[in-house]
């Protein structure tokens, strides 16, 4: 394993890499047992934004692969104020990728089994915010904000989501939310409400499913084929839903904090609904624990009250 | 601006992804004048730092535009790059028989680097940069594009 420093500047922590590209370029051809035998691991540090990446060509496997991910304490899920900071990308509160092309994807995910970890990804151009290609991908506990359609997947591959905040933009028109993968607990929202889609399949042969998943402001929640048993969805239309206990007619104003810039789920919604599922979303993004028995639907877990202190409680027992 | 240019090829025993691996002139990463490089950026044997005075910014971030698959296989392998920097015209050599690099920096005027051409870019570069041919996919052969074999 070779874990290196990425950040735009220098300070006050000397970086390997002042690019992902160049980290991403540096990586050996393969990294597999028949090559260097390693998982090759950029850690991105807040220090200033980073651009958009392409990663692809390397050769890997399920135990050898690339992971960007932001280092200890870099991450918007760091920040002192993580439970009560809008869950919105700000480039102020942790590590922060920016591009703004017109083609491709402006974080290009091609080598298999690539994992992201606890980035914020805002893209401003026109074209999907990441594109996968090939599978096997794993995306935790990320924020990802397309000027249009934030995520999308061309594959007969998959990836998987999990623990994300996907935003559509419609700066360049109506657009969609997420095409294919495996989704576990995300959100998916398009703040104006005028999106088309909240989550495609069968884009060139690849599918989708969704569980735990919320999502709001398209006009469909699903279309195309169900890949798996997608279940426990919440969503504000009454278009395409899909999957057992999914709940549809939500009011999308009155399940976040705000539903245009704060996508916190808050107690007085409906999102309180989903099921367990400590394999793959133990923990919400910010890594508060969920509730064991009926967790929040999508990335965020309201925290349980806490009893005010001073309440003093009198047990009628005897001790000897 | 400030160039990152890979000097020697990035080779992949897959045929098919070393036609995407990056390769001798393809442009990394840019950066205004002034702005620092991290340390393996630095040392890298296999990349060289070029300045380029009076380089437009947009034309310099034109040279990290991607091959995009072709009309309707967004699945085909492309090369990182589109475009790429002639270092031969530059004089620029690859790592010698030993494996020295070449010295980490060098200099020059945007009227070395680009020369008009005309062609059809998305912005007016180019110059001794020059449009790469297409990546062939080598798992699809003649004309009707069939593929073989998984994809």
């Amino acid at each position: 394993m070779s874990t290196w420093k990425i950040g735009a500047s220098n300070s006050p922590v000397t970086m390997d890499f002042s690019t992902i590209q160049a980290w991403e370029d540096a990586c050996p051809a393969d990294i597999t047992a028949t090559g260097t035998n390693e998982i090759y691991i950029g850690e991105c540090y807040d220090q200033g934004d980073l651009a958009g990446f392409t990663i692809s060509g390397t050769t890997t496997d399920s135990t050898h692969y690339l992971w960007l991910r932001t280092a200890t304490g870099a991450s918007f899920r760091d920040n002192a104020g993580v439970r009560t900071n809008p869950l919105f990308p700000d480039n102020t509160k942790g590590v922060y990728l920016t591009a703004s092309n017109n083609y491709g994807g402006v974080f290009n995910i091609t080598s298999n089994y690539t994992r992201l970890s606890y980035l914020q990804m805002v893209q401003g151009g026109a074209a999907t915010a990441i594109g996968f290609n090939n599978g096997g991908h794993i995306v935790d506990s990320c924020i990802v904000k397309g000027a249009s359609t934030p995520i999308l997947g061309a594959s007969t591959w998959d990836f998987t989501m999990i623990n994300c905040l996907l935003i559509t933009g419609n700066t360049f028109g109506s657009a969609n939310g997420a095409s294919c993968g495996h989704l576990f607990n995300c959100t998916i929202v398009d703040p104006s409400a005028g999106g088309i889609t909240g989550l495609l399949g069968s884009n060139y042969g690849a599918t989708r499913d969704h569980h735990n998943c919320a999502v709001f402001g398209y006009g469909t929640m699903v279309s195309g084929t169900n890949g798996g048993t997608s279940d426990y969805g919440a969503t504000d239309t009454s278009t395409g839903v899909e999957g057992a206990h999914t709940l549809s007619g939500l009011t999308f104003s009155s399940q976040f904090v705000s539903s245009t810039n704060d996508f916190r789920a808050v107690a007085t919604g409906g999102l309180k609904a989903g099921t367990p599922d400590p394999t793959n979303a133990p923990v919400d993004i910010t890594g508060q624990a969920r509730d064991a028995t009926t967790p929040y639907i999508g990335v965020w877990e309201v925290a349980p009250t806490v009893p005010t202190a001073g309440h003093i409680i009198f047990r009628n027992e005897a001790y000897v | 601006m400030q160039l990152l240019v890979r000097v020697v090829d990035k080779v992949s025993a897959d045929r098919v992804k070393n036609l995407i691996l990056t390769k001798r002139g393809d442009v990394i990463a840019v950066k205004d004048d002034g702005e620092t490089w991290g340390l393996q950026e630095l040392l890298n044997p296999e990349w060289q730092i070029i300045s380029v005075a009076n380089l437009p910014v947009a034309q310099a971030q034109a040279l990290l535009t991607p091959e995009l698959p072709p009309q309707g296989k967004p699945t085909a392998p492309v090369a990182k790059r589109f475009f790429r920097v002639d270092l031969d015209a530059l004089g620029i050599a690859p790592l010698d028989a030993k494996g020295t690099p070449p010295p980490r920096t060098a200099t020059f005027d945007k009227d070395q680097l680009v020369v008009p051409d005309g062609s059809a870019l998305p912005i007016p570069i180019a110059a001794a940069t020059s449009q790469k041919p297409a990546t062939v996919d080598p798992s699809v052969i003649g004309p009707s594009g069939d593929v073989i074999g998984p994809t």
